[in-house]
């Protein structure tokens, strides 16, 4: 797909910083750290690093790490999905959407220049102004 | 095609009021979903929970061994009809800042569930995109 002109990036969809989460902690602390910011996702990184995206944790791994009967003080490493689908804050957010619908995730990191920069949802991608931008890009 | 009835893709995913929380998280994970509807002993639709409600009942200290009822939100379903264009179901999930919605026929059963994922199909984003343009006159 091609951006169109003037279509909104993937970029401007981040509304706040990504909130992250060390591979150390516990998956009891990633639960209240979801609670706490009322998000979907965390973005894993090592505090020596806190740029470089490691993983996704969401509600998804949190609800099937239960399933599996972790304990509540295991480490965010046992039950992360290793790996990151990113997007780059440049890009339009057609290829966002395309992302998402692909890899059927709810969440993406948005990454500038290579460096982690934010966290956009399905919810983001389905405002006004981004199913504008969606739209004219079919 | 563009009405909430064409985007169902499965039956849905049910558990018991009474059911214990592990129960449903089993049923959300290894159907991969994110949400179980609860229903009565008649199969009527009355309640529903999510992933986020089992995340924020751990939080509050629920165990998974209580009745799912105690997390889940009951009574007072934001419902959708089949026939409801996808756009007015979009708008229902945003007003009421919620990520699924239950499909219910006119006779009010059960016949699935509908989440903001189901919505990023080319085909919805379509009509969902001409609808913003040229919004409906109640917009």
């Amino acid at each position: 797909m091609v951006a169109p002109a003037g279509g909104l990036k993937a970029g401007d969809l981040v509304r706040r910083p990504p909130v992250t989460i060390t591979p150390q902690a516990t998956l009891l602390e990633a639960v209240d750290r979801l609670v706490e910011h009322n998000i979907g996702a965390l973005v894993v990184v090592r505090p020596e690093e806190p740029d470089a995206a490691l993983a996704v944790i969401s509600e998804r791994d949190v609800v099937k790490a239960l399933n599996m009967r972790m304990a509540l003080s295991s480490p965010v490493e046992a039950f992360m999905s290793p790996g990151v689908i990113s997007v780059e804050a440049s890009e339009p957010v057609s290829r966002a959407a395309e992302l998402m619908w692909r890899y059927n995730i709810r969440h993406l990191v948005v990454t500038k220049g290579g460096r982690l920069y934010g966290v956009i949802s399905i919810r983001d991608l389905l405002r006004p102004e981004s199913l504008k931008s969606l739209c004219r890009s079919q | 095609m563009s009405s909430v009835g064409d985007l169902i893709k499965r039956s849905p995913v049910v558990a018991s009021p009474a059911d214990p929380i592990i129960k449903a998280v089993r049923l959300m994970a290894d159907n991969n979903v994110g949400s179980a509807v609860l229903v009565d002993g008649s199969g009527r639709p009355v309640g529903i929970v999510t992933e986020r409600d089992v995340i924020r009942g751990l939080a509050r200290g629920a165990r998974l061994e209580d009745p799912v009822e105690s997390i889940a939100t009951m009574g007072s379903l934001v419902t959708a009809g089949v026939k409801e264009d996808v756009y007015s179901a979009l708008r229902k999930m945003r007003n009421r800042g919620i990520r699924h919605l239950v499909v219910v026929d006119e006779a009010g059963a059960l016949r699935g569930v509908i989440s903001m994922r189901d919505l990023l199909e080319d085909f919805v984003i379509k009509r969902l995109g001409e609808r913003v343009w040229w919004p409906p006159p109640e917009d």
